[in-house]
């Protein structure tokens, strides 16, 4: 195990008054405990607002979300090198030496490159931040075998950012993350801002990347195809918890969840269309005001009255697979 | 096309400007502090190209070296406010909380005052000189590049490759330097510009009310003072200098807007 999560909450604090108290905290991680293998991908699946992006941010020790500062309760363990180090107990400045073990690539490439540098220098930064006494030829020579590495000619060193396609620089950020050999890389949704015809091509680069360096990826998406074509094992997210976990084959065979079965019931299909919908009623409660018990039973086709007392914990279903609800094992 | 001339014509102003202040010593055809009796307020002649003042003195010379002076204390007063303005505006705005209370406080309170105003008071108290010009220049200055800045600094800091060189081990500082500043640096270019015809015209007023550089030194806005009861008479006594200060203002102004256009890794092929 590389990484392991323990009870992982992430809260957002809501001020409101004129005295500016925390009042309310919003829950967009609710008590979430997993862990992951070396040279695996983990999926994280789930609709958009379900605290995916939040987890992975967290993991990543980054609080700071559209200006609110996020509170993090439980414990995650990264191996870094040789020591297991408690990322959830240091400050931003005792982690800055553990980042290069997590690294993270963003949703939208046009935004994650600085405009001002050249593309060279993207990927030179974190080889000097991290390697600061290997020479500059060295480095220099790095650089232009992890161009190649991404499938992006060195002379592109010389461009900016904007000279470069969606994909391109899509590209370039993954260069910049295996400068440093993470243990784990988190991709929140690193494809749901290219064309549908580069998203193939950065698929193929993760997955050809991973299997040349046996890197390990938790991957975020709301596109359930490519998980099932990307990921060894999914986690299905919502609300702020996992609903189902296991592997991808088992679980896209048999959901067992009504949550994870509504949610890939949505997948479109082209070859069976008498199939009947399993579309779900209503919204998404407020993570500010979760429901009691199982978070899932206002929308929940088989929900009972039982399910407003206890929160449902992940069971064991088979081998490689848990579900939080006891009324589908 | 027809822009692209218009940038050539600026910058040959600009070079032409900039090289008779340095030459001022050599080019100028007379000893711009020595009076002559006999040859008070002659209008342009062969022996003095833009005539000589109430003094005697040839204008031209005059111009030459109170041009210099400007250009100098504009551009060292600006570079001055510039420095402090950005520094203190980047860390207020990437720090925030108490820090940026704090310092956002103060540029409110020193751009409450009307500058001109501040720079006047300052170079009250303080001994007259080149030096006390400048100071006050720059007390006057600075809050305006602070504001701007921090506000700068406050939409990228959020700007997703701030939370990627977060991520990638960047300290503090580095983003700071490496990825907020450069992106700061178009903007800083046109206001360092417009600050430094904004300057040059603040010491020419200084000078105009008799508070920057003492007499019987040349400055733009002194020589403007002194010629001012002769613009009937006389006009070439005032009107040379000023119009030699429209000049550099707009040259200035112009010059910024090109450079703001150049360094913009953008629009660089073009």
């Amino acid at each position: 195990m590389i990484l392991t999560v323990n009870n992982l909450s992430v809260s957002f604090p809501v001020s409101s008054g004129i005295f500016q108290k925390d009042l309310f905290g919003i829950s967009a991680v609710h008590h979430v405990s997993f862990s992951i293998r070396k040279g695996e991908i983990f999926g994280l699946a789930g609709e958009s607002g379900c605290g995916k992006s939040s987890l992975g941010r967290a993991l990543a020790h980054l609080f700071q979300v559209a200006g609110m500062k996020a509170q993090l309760t439980g414990q995650v363990e990264l191996l870094c090198g040789q020591e297991r180090v408690l990322l959830s107990l240091l400050t931003q400045k005792q982690m800055r030496p553990y980042r290069r073990h997590i690294q993270m690539i963003f949703q939208d490439p046009f935004h994650s490159l600085n405009p001002r540098m050249t593309i060279g220098e993207i990927i030179h930064e974190p080889l000097q931040i991290h390697f600061p006494h290997s020479g500059r030829k060295e480095r220099q020579e790095r650089v232009d075998s992890l161009m190649e590495k991404v499938g992006l000619s060195p002379e592109y060193g010389r461009r900016f950012p904007h000279e470069l396609s969606g994909g391109q620089r899509q590209r370039i950020c993954i260069a910049r993350v295996l400068a440093v050999s993470p243990q784990i890389i988190i991709a929140d949704e690193p494809l749901s801002s290219l064309d549908v015809s580069i998203q193939a091509q950065i698929v193929n680069l993760l997955r050809d990347l991973q299997e040349d360096l046996n890197l390990t990826y938790i991957f975020i998406s709301h596109d359930l195809s490519v998980m099932k074509y990307l990921a060894n094992r999914i986690a299905v997210m919502y609300l702020g918890t996992f609903v189902e976990i296991g592997e991808t084959d088992e679980v896209y065979q048999n959901p067992r969840h009504p949550y994870t079965q509504a949610l890939f019931s949505s997948i479109p299909d082209l070859k069976d269309e008498k199939i009947k919908k399993n579309t779900l009623k209503g919204e998404i409660p407020s993570p500010q005001y979760r429901p009691t018990g199982c978070c899932f039973r206002t929308r929940c086709p088989i929900a009972r009255s039982e399910c407003s007392i206890a929160v449902p914990q992940l069971m064991r279903f088979s081998d490689n697979h848990d579900v939080a609800c006891p009324y589908v094992l | 096309m027809n822009k692209n001339k218009n940038i050539r014509l600026i910058f040959y102003i600009f070079f032409l400007l900039c090289l008779f202040f340095i030459l001022a010593p050599l080019l100028a055809p007379h000893d711009p502090m020595r009076t002559h009796a006999t040859m008070t307020c002659e209008p342009p002649s062969g022996q003095h190209l833009f005539g000589t003042d109430e003094l005697g003195r040839d204008i031209l010379s005059r111009m030459l070296f109170g041009g210099r002076t400007t250009l100098l204390i504009g551009l060292i007063a600006t570079s001055l406010s510039c420095f402090i303005g950005t520094a203190l505006g980047l860390i207020s705005g990437y720090y925030g909380g108490k820090t940026d209370i704090l310092i956002s406080q103060v540029m409110n309170l020193a751009l409450a005052f009307p500058s001109l105003l501040l720079a006047i008071g300052i170079s009250v108290v303080l001994p007259a000189g080149f030096l006390s010009v400048v100071i006050a220049l720059s007390i006057a200055g600075w809050a305006d590049f602070g504001r701007l800045i921090r506000g700068q600094t406050l939409t990228l800091k959020n700007r997703e490759f701030i939370t990627a060189a977060t991520v990638l081990g960047s300290s503090s500082g580095k983003i700071i330097v490496r990825h907020i500043l450069p992106n700061c640096i178009p903007l800083l270019i046109v206001s360092f510009s417009m600050k430094l015809g904004t300057f040059m015209l603040a010491e020419s007023g200084l000078s105009f009310l008799g508070l920057g550089i003492p007499p019987p030194y040349p400055t733009l806005g002194g020589m403007i003072s002194s010629g001012r009861d002769m613009l009937i008479t006389c006009p070439w006594i005032p009107l040379l200098p000023g119009f030699l200060i429209s000049i550099m203002v707009l040259v200035f102004n112009l010059l910024g807007e090109m450079l703001q256009s150049v360094s913009d890794p953008k629009r660089k092929k073009s």
